[in-house]
């Protein structure tokens, strides 16, 4: 594609995020009832879900990537790489911020050493280090190849991990994929503000948003459900 | 393949066992550890034997992530990394010489850490000991195959001793809960069929990851 083709697809997405997003505003504080129980604090599902999974997707786009660089030795591989680990840090972030924030009026404590949010945190501060090396490797070919080695096995052992369990609170359900479209659609859209902070060409992190977003969907449930816990425990 | 393994082993241990440089450090900062860990854990003298696995397991990788900081760090001195890339051997052999390697010296240095521990605290053991040997030994196991391809990747950083347990802990974790719940499980319950499921996870782990280790070492090393 060329520059100007580029750009334009550029804008088209930027702007049907941008719709998006209002929309999944809209649909989240409005639109949505009130929840019987919880009341007001239940939408932060909205939030919180969502961005859980399209983290847990950028952790694989990373996964992808990574293979790809080892295999085909193309520095976009590696951008690709690395604008989905900052993506993923970032909507785990939320994730670890919105949890406790609803957890301490629902469960009365703000943290409890669940496996689930046990290995959410580990794998936020996984992706943390990730960056973090990327800060101290000065070559950048030797730079790409030790992040993807880094990402590849983050990925393995961790992103089944955190998959790996789900509790009474954070079960692997078809619904919850289309409970949480809208919050779903508030994310891809918040997608395009970060693309500035990567080096990677803006179009590219927004496709691989829109497109793990739409495989997230897809998959989301046999993801949620797939791989036996490693760490069984009981649970909140 | 084993007698090139041990090639890279022999070598690693001659080097360590004429300089004793690594050893030393680790022992001596370990012990150092469990004096530290008894005047924090002072308020629960009484149960103190509750909390001597995880005393026990903090110090073992404090001290293991000093000798892992020295594994590649001495390689690089008077360029012995660029020999060592020469030899024609797979670099996963590489790997899993100074893994072993690595392996080996922990396992002195728990040892000894353990035998001191059983006197700061008290401790009296005997029928435990066989257990506890296979706990260390797998969890040590794992602890190195994660700490032997992380430790090549610090060792190119201009950061190297600061970013090894930085990128070492988060990713040894499984390891550590593991290890010291399956401790806890020796030292303080009678029911030891229930270390099998610590066992086997700390096992499932190590496979994996000194297998993708395996693969993945001739990248970390590539110049």
């Amino acid at each position: 594609m060329d520059q100007r083709g580029q750009a334009r697809l550029d804008e088209f997405l930027g702007a049907l995020l941008f719709a998006g997003m209002i929309l999944a505003l809209y649909m989240a504080f409005l639109q949505a009832p009130r929840e019987k129980t919880m009341g007001d604090l239940q939408r932060i599902f909205y939030f919180h879900v969502s961005s859980g999974i399209t983290g847990l997707t950028a952790f694989a786009v990373n996964f992808a990537a990574s293979v790809m660089y080892l295999v085909r030795r193309n520095r976009w591989w590696d951008h690709v790489a690395l604008s989905s680990a900052e993506l993923g840090v970032m909507f785990l972030s939320i994730v670890l911020v919105t949890g406790p924030i609803w957890a301490k009026p629902v469960w009365f404590v703000w943290w409890t050493w669940s496996p689930r949010l046990t290995s959410s945190l580990v794998l936020w501060m996984l992706y943390v280090a990730y960056l973090l090396v990327r800060n101290y490797v000065l070559d950048p070919d030797r730079r790409a190849l030790v992040s993807a080695v880094f990402g590849i096995v983050y990925c393995v052992v961790f992103d089944s991990l955190v998959a790996g369990h789900p509790s009474s609170t954070h079960a692997g359900d078809r619904r919850i994929v289309a409970v949480h479209a809208p919050g779903f659609l508030y994310v891809l859209g918040s997608f395009s503000d970060l693309v500035h902070l990567s080096p990677a060409p803006a179009f590219l992190p927004r496709s691989v948003a829109a497109g793990g977003g739409v495989a997230a969907a897809a998959c989301g449930h046999g993801f949620l459900k797939g791989a036996p816990g490693l760490w069984k425990r009981s649970t909140p | 393949m084993p007698a090139k393994v041990w090639t890279i082993f022999r070598k690693d241990l001659l080097i360590e066992l004429r300089t004793k440089d690594s050893l030393n450090a680790m022992i001596f900062f370990g012990i150092v550890v469990l004096v530290i860990f008894n005047f924090a854990l002072e308020a629960i003298r009484e149960s103190i034997r509750a909390a001597v696995p995880g005393v026990l397991w903090v110090s073992f990788a404090f001290s293991g992530t000093l000798g892992l900081n020295r594994m590649f760090a001495a390689e690089k001195e008077n360029s012995c990394l660029q020999g060592l890339l020469m030899v024609p051997v797979d670099r996963g052999i590489i790997y899993l010489g100074k893994m072993i390697a690595a392996c080996v010296f922990m396992l002195l240095t728990e040892a000894v850490i353990f035998v001191f521990s059983l006197i700061f605290f008290n401790l009296t053991v005997w029928r435990e000991i066989p257990y506890v040997v296979l706990v260390c030994l797998v969890g040590t196991l794992g602890f190195t195959a994660v700490g032997a391809l992380l430790s090549a990747i610090a060792a190119n950083t201009k950061m190297r001793e600061v970013l090894l347990p930085l990128i070492l802990f988060p990713v040894v974790l499984p390891i550590l809960v593991n290890a010291v719940e399956a401790t806890a499980i020796i030292l303080n319950t009678v029911d030891y069929r229930q270390l099998k499921l610590p066992l086997t996870i700390m096992t499932v782990f190590t496979i994996v990851f000194a297998t993708l280790a395996y693969l993945l070492f001739e990248y970390v090393l590539e110049d």
